[in-house]
């Protein structure tokens, strides 16, 4: 059984044990791809919650940002973001709680508890996600580029700035792309993909087979 | 000599890079810079193929995309291309092109013999021949045919090139790199817009390039050069040469495009990609696409030598490459005065104009008879002469009505004819878009008809024949483009100030007649062919006929006469073909309708569609947690797998030497012995909660809800509104508002959407969430007599007696140290527990459970057995013994149904059709020879008989070798299934054979059911 | 390729959503009769122009709406509006 010892993005070091798709040999793979101008690693696993909830219900919001520190996201396809969480907008009334490993339970919990007390009408509902989806992070200048080999989402920094988020099509598989800040603590910015945990591997050959195309002479 | 119609100097030619190319097994050299047809024109080469049908001599006609004549084979296995333009085909050293169409080689090509036979194969020849006779089709005409044509060779190995696509979103993107094109795109880039400028061309510039016009009183070409300076400089700008715009796309906002990567590099295969399709969505686009000169149609206008005026002129202007010595200009404009004057002083002899015109003027015609050059007015090309490339012409006067000609002939002595008939707009990718065309007399040529939601289209596409004109209605379109784009005010920059070539004052002569006003016989030898289309050997005679036998619908005429097809697909054919079936009507060209077009514009290579999703990468593959250890498993090369939408799962694990049947033998037996262990990981989950969840699945679901107690699981039904069953599955209630729900799995994406689609559009007021859970949990099915040994030890928290933990019910707690939720349902018939653990567990949750259990015979199993388990319990598997017409009483599943509350599909099955005592329903067939596996699918029939239709009482769903049972065992549909329990059946055999079966209970193996509670 | 314009994303391409036919309204099933069940089932109007039907998400916000497209030019004309715009 693989044994990780990861820093997350907020520095704090967390130890998990169990299967992780994009392990050892495809982390190599990964890095290993990489070109002068783009760069391509697995992301660090966290806990994924996924929030339902009336966002017109003010108790909504509140419950929420008594339990994360963030607001839900106002508009669509953005998110919002501290140091330790990150919530990014899914659908009109759903949300993903991104937060550190060790904190997945207590904020599980937390707003499970949080919930209950509000009105039936919000139908509020948080649920532990975190094993569904598995994120790859892309970083460098043709990182973009890379992505619009199979991407019909206009990723252009113009249309898709830091802190923007979008659900489609990459190599056709379904993925959510987050446009982050930092990367794992370093000081520039990425471009973190979602997919499916049973997709992911997909994923992975599919960019280890575009960066091909970038190493070549003349691209 | 090397090169002799090569000029000195001029041209946008390297002539300090030269190339050497064979060419139908000649070698010959041009230089850097050359397409193959102007290197081909430089060394004196015209005939460059035979044609379609007859396999008369062609040669080059135009010098771009609308080439009918000039296709050349290239390359070699496995990077044959067929039918690549010449005229677009960028010369490389060490080129090999052959031309198409001809054996053994173009001069000597022995079909052409077939030309003789022209009268007789007219248009519609193929479909009367096929009429009158199919023996004489399929023995005589079609083997013959298909020989003769050929069309060119496709390679027969895979495509060893690398493909690849890229998606980009612009502001504005322009269609077409000419002046118009650079204009609008330079207005609209200036504005700070993400432009997107695209040509098919080597270079940007169009018409411009080399051209002896100015632009402020400087040469063309230094204008195109400063705006491609300006271009490359904006950062937001992306300028694409070698890119064709294949199609734009319904809402007109994305253009597909073909970059060609490679291919002016290497003929053997370059690095990376041979090409990118490219898909430019953009919220606004200009087309400047330009105009294609339109050939006139005069008797024996195919010969080599024979060549659009324009084409001629930028053969010498932009490639230094003299098309002939001696020329004669046909022509019904005044425009083509220019190709004859910058001709001549590039040293040509322009022997005569010829102008259709009576009275033609202008400022050009004044020139060219101030050059000497002798204007024939309204006269036409009548006939010309000369075996494989021009030697003479023959004029004659037209009537002042232009249906006959008169005397005197007079023949002029050439080796190039250049001809213009006008111009056509190129508006295919307008029309892609759901635009118009329709006649415009001022342009004589279709021109886009503006329209809301449509593209804009500029310069000579939109029939802006005047350069100034043009320039500055582009520069206006870009910054408008830009405006409505969000960037700038709109306002452009004045244009340049150029020389004006003449206006387009031509007039309308769609075709020579080939009658002599004084009622002689008909002009010419017998068999003169007046060609519309080229590429098809289509003649206006053919199109005559077509009229005659009433096909007056041009999309009937082009598919009688084939006007239009090929790889070309009428570019030059399509307008005179649709004017002249207008006129054979009686009507004018303002009455024609052009035939519709679709993309691609020029032909695209399939590998270039496909992009990089070939091979494995051609469909996502879904892998569960524990794919490398299906991989690993036995280390003899692990599980075969078998996909499963788009899971792969493992179908058997084999043993070293062990076939298919043996290895499902074993692990059936240790399922029914022992235990199995399954990954079902694959299952679809959704979790379901919220304060109306229990009236939701109770209207979802045909099987009751409401009644089970939390810590049940429950078996459900899912039907669509029709009645017939779509999906089944298991509910478990985890909390008074809390469900656990399992869908097949490959219908797992289908039936959350599908329960979306009813909450979101149906049922808004039901409180319900709704999550797909399939990723969370790995799921491991532990099944057999041994299942309890096994897990006790493992999970020491969790009660597994009968008591404890009944059938139907589901606990939570750690099985081997993770947190678990245990599912005591069965897919066996055997004692089993359907274990879930957060799906990172799952390769753990296995080690553990083989550790324990392969000392007690533990084995894994595949799809394989699970379905011959399965079966062997008569469980139907939705898909196999489903196909949607079965509902939940035809499988002898409604005694589960709900009776007194409303469900989706409870009105569709009270239709009176769905209570016909003889509907199919499940049975079990029990075969004579207890080793016949049925073919699933199999018709099953009462007896043999000669009646036809057979009739038929239903079909094989599902028959394997049932190692417990130890015969074959079958279920299957059949009408009136259960009246027929004990009846003998006949189930037809592909080899002829019939196998017997009788008809049984659905149930093979432990029909008491004593076995699942172990 | 055709865009979609999600009430919630915006316009997206095409393979990023999933069709659900014409909207046709379901009538109580308890008083129908099988003639206006079949009918329910599986008659539609199948215009050549301007049809009401449904449109998912499926690959973005998974969320079901309704727009009116004409059949024949496939051009969308009355789209939902979107929630920023609104």
């Amino acid at each position: 059984m693989a044994k990780a010892k990861e820093m997350t993005p907020e520095g704090n070091t967390v130890e998990h044990g169990g299967f992780d798709p994009l392990a050892a040999d495809w982390r190599d793979r990964l890095s290993q791809s990489g070109t002068a101008t783009i760069q391509v690693d697995a992301a660090p696993c966290q806990a994924q919650l996924t929030l339902r909830g009336d966002p017109a219900d003010p108790a909504f919001a509140k419950a929420v940002e008594a339990q994360t520190g963030l607001l839900p996201p106002p508009v669509a396809n953005t998110l919002t973001a501290d140091e330790h969480c990150r919530l990014l907008w899914l659908g009109p009334d759903e949300w993903m709680l991104l937060a550190p490993p060790h904190q997945g339970a207590l904020l599980l919990s937390g707003l499970t508890v949080a919930f209950a007390a509000l009105s039936p009408a919000t139908n509020a509902m948080v649920i532990d996600t975190s094993e569904t989806r598995r994120a790859l992070d892309v970083w460098g200048p043709d990182a973009v580029q890379l992505l619009e080999r199979g991407c019909a989402l206009d990723l252009h920094p113009r249309a898709f700035p830091i802190g923007r988020c979008a659900q489609g099509l990459l190599a056709g598989l379904p993925v959510l792309i987050a446009h982050l800040p930092r990367r794992n603590g370093a000081n520039h910015p990425c471009l973190r993909i979602f997919a499916r945990t049973s997709m992911v591997r997909h994923l992975a050959w599919w960019l280890v087979d575009a960066l091909a195309e970038f190493r070549r002479p003349g691209k | 000599m090397e090169q002799p119609f090569r000029l000195k100097a001029g041209g946008r030619i390297d002539r300090t890079r030269p190339l050497r190319f064979v060419f139908d097994g000649k070698g010959y050299s041009g230089y850097a810079g050359d397409t193959l047809a102007s290197a081909l024109i430089a060394n004196g080469v015209h005939l460059v193929g035979r044609s379609f049908k007859y396999h008369r001599p062609r040669g080059i006609l135009s010098a771009g995309a609308e080439e009918p004549n000039a296709l050349v084979q290239l390359g070699l296995e496995p990077r044959l291309v067929p039918n690549a333009r010449a005229t677009q085909v960028d010369l490389i050293h060490g080129l090999e092109a052959d031309p198409v169409n001809c054996w053994p080689n173009v001069r000597r090509d022995v079909l052409a013999g077939l030309g003789l036979a022209a009268p007789l194969m007219p248009a519609g020849f193929y479909y009367k021949t096929f009429l009158a006779s199919r023996h004489l089709w399929r023995h005589v005409f079609e083997p013959l045919i298909r020989r003769a044509a050929g069309w060119g060779r496709v390679p027969e190995d895979p495509d060893p090139d690398v493909y690849t696509h890229r998606h980009l979103h612009r502001d504005v993107v322009v269609v077409g790199a000419g002046p118009a094109g650079l204009a609008a795109a330079l207005a609209a880039a200036r504005t700070g817009a993400r432009v997107a400028l695209i040509d098919e061309g080597t270079e940007p510039g169009g018409s411009l390039l080399g051209q002896t016009r100015t632009l402020d009183g400087h040469p063309a070409d230094q204008w195109v050069a400063e705006g491609r300076e300006e271009l490359s400089h904006l950062p937001e700008v992306l300028v694409l040469t070698r890119t064709t715009a294949a199609g734009l796309y319904d809402d007109g906002t994305t253009v597909v495009a073909e970059e060609r990567l490679t291919d002016h590099l290497t003929s053997h295969g370059g690095h990376g990609p041979r090409a990118r399709l490219w898909w430019l969505t953009s919220k606004t686009v200009i087309l400047a696409t330009g105009a294609h000169e339109r050939p006139i149609v005069f008797p024996e206008n195919d010969r080599p030598g024979i060549m659009l005026a324009s084409a001629a002129r930028t053969y010498a202007l932009r490639y230094g490459a003299l098309p002939g010595k001696r020329m004669v200009l046909f022509t019904t404009n005044s425009a083509a005065y220019e190709s004859a004057i910058d001709l001549q002083s590039r040293g040509l002899r322009v022997e005569a104009i010829v102008d259709a015109r009576p009275d033609p003027s202008g400022p050009h015609v004044d020139m060219a008879e101030a050059l000497g050059i002798h204007i024939h007015k309204g006269c036409a090309v009548t006939a010309t002469d000369g075996r494989h490339h021009l030697e003479s012409v023959e004029i004659m006067l037209l009537s002042p009505d232009l249906r006959t000609v008169q005397a005197p002939r007079k023949l002029i002595e050439c080796d190039l004819l250049c001809v213009s008939g006008g111009w056509s707009p190129v508006a295919h990718l307008y029309r892609h878009a759901g635009g118009q065309v329709e006649w415009n007399a001022e342009v004589r040529g279709f021109t886009p008809v503006p329209g809301p939601g449509l593209p804009r289209v500029v310069g000579s596409a939109a029939g802006t024949h005047a350069l100034s004109q043009a320039l500055e209605r582009a520069l206006t379109a870009g910054a408008e483009a830009a405006r409505e784009a969000g960037f700038g005010d709109g306002s452009a920059s004045s244009a340049p100030r150029v020389t004006e070539t003449d206006a387009l004052d031509g007039m309308d002569l769609w075709r020579v007649s080939d009658q002599p006003g004084d009622g002689g016989r008909a002009i010419g030898r017998p068999g003169h062919l007046s060609f519309v289309d080229l590429q098809n050997d289509a003649t206006a005679a053919d199109i005559d006929q077509a009229h005659r036998e009433g096909l007056t619908n041009v999309e009937h005429m082009k598919r009688y006469t084939l006007t239009g097809f090929g790889t070309d697909q009428g570019k030059t054919s399509q307008v005179n073909g649709a004017v002249i079936l207008a006129r054979a009507v009686g009507e004018g060209p303002e009455a024609a309708r052009l035939t519709a077009q679709r993309p691609p514009y020029t032909p695209i290579t399939f590998g270039t569609l496909a992009g990089r999703r070939v091979g494995g990468l051609l469909d996502t593959v879904r892998e569960t947690a524990l794919q490398d250890i299906h991989r690993d498993l036995g280390k003899n090369g692990g599980a075969v797998f078998e996909p499963v939408g788009q899971w792969l799962r493992p179908r058997f694990y084999p043993k070293a030497g062990e076939t298919m049947d043996r290895a499902v033998a074993r692990e059936c037996r240790a399922a029914r012995q022992e235990a199995g262990l399954l990954d079902a990981s694959t299952l679809g989950k959704i979790d379901a909660q919220g304060p109306d969840v229990v009236e939701f699945l109770e209207r979802i679901y045909a099987t009751p809800v409401a009644s089970l107690p939390i810590g049940k699981v429950r078996y459900g039904l899912v039907c669509k509104d029709d009645g017939m069953l779509v999906d089944d599955g298991t509910l478990a209630r985890l909390e008074e508002t809390h469900f656990h729900l399992t869908t097949t799995t490959g219908n797992a994406a289908w039936t959350l959407n599908w329960m979306e689609e009813w909450l979101q559009t149906e049922w808004p007021d039901l409180r319900v969430r709704l999550t797909s859970v399939t990723e969370q949990w790995a799921v491991l099915a532990l099944s057999g007599p041994k299942a309890r040994e096994i897990l006790a030890p493992l999970a020491p928290g969790m009660d597994l007696s009968v008591e404890a933990f009944p059938f139907m019910t589901w606990r939570a707690g750690a099985v081997a140290g993770i947190p678990a939720r245990v599912f005591r349902v069965s897919f066996t018939g055997e004692l089993s527990f359907e274990i879930n653990v957060p799906w990172r567990y799952g390769p753990a949750l296995w080690k553990a459970l083989l550790a324990k259990g392969a000392p007690l015979g533990l084995t894994p199993h595949g799809t394989e057995t699970m379905h011959v388990l399965r079966a062997e319990k008569g469980f139907i598997l939705v898909g196999q013994e489903t196909d949607g017409s079965v509902t939940p009483r035809d499988l002898g599943l409604g005694g589960m149904l709900k009776t007194k509350r409303d469900f989706i599909g409870k009105r569709g099955m009270a239709r009176s059709d769905l209570q016909r005592p003889d509907r199919k329903v499940l049975v079990g067939l029990r075969t004579d020879d207890p080793a016949q596996v049925l073919p699933e699918g199999s018709p099953i029939v009462e007896a043999m008989s000669s009646a036809r239709p057979l009739p038929m009482l239903g079909h094989v769903t599902s028959s394997y070798l049932s190692p417990m049972v130890g015969r074959v065992i079958a279920l299957a549909l059949v009408k009136g299934g259960r009246e027929r329990l004990g009846q003998t059946l006949q189930v037809p055999l592909e080899d002829g054979d019939l196998a017997k079966v009788t008809v049984v209970e659905p149930v093979f193996w432990d029909p008491e059911g004593k076995r699942r509670d172990g | 390729m055709e865009r979609i314009p999600c009430p919630h994303c915006g316009p997206r391409p095409l393979a990023e959503f999933s069709y659900g036919g014409e909207v046709v309204p379901r009538p109580d099933p308890e008083p129908a009769d099988d003639a206006t069940w079949g009918a329910y089932l599986y008659v539609r109007s199948n215009p050549k122009g301007p049809q009401s039907e449904r449109w998912v998400h499926i690959h973005g916000c998974r969320r079901w709406f309704t727009l009116t497209r004409d059949t024949a030019t496939h051009r969308i004309l009355d789209t939902p509006l979107r929630k920023e715009e609104a």
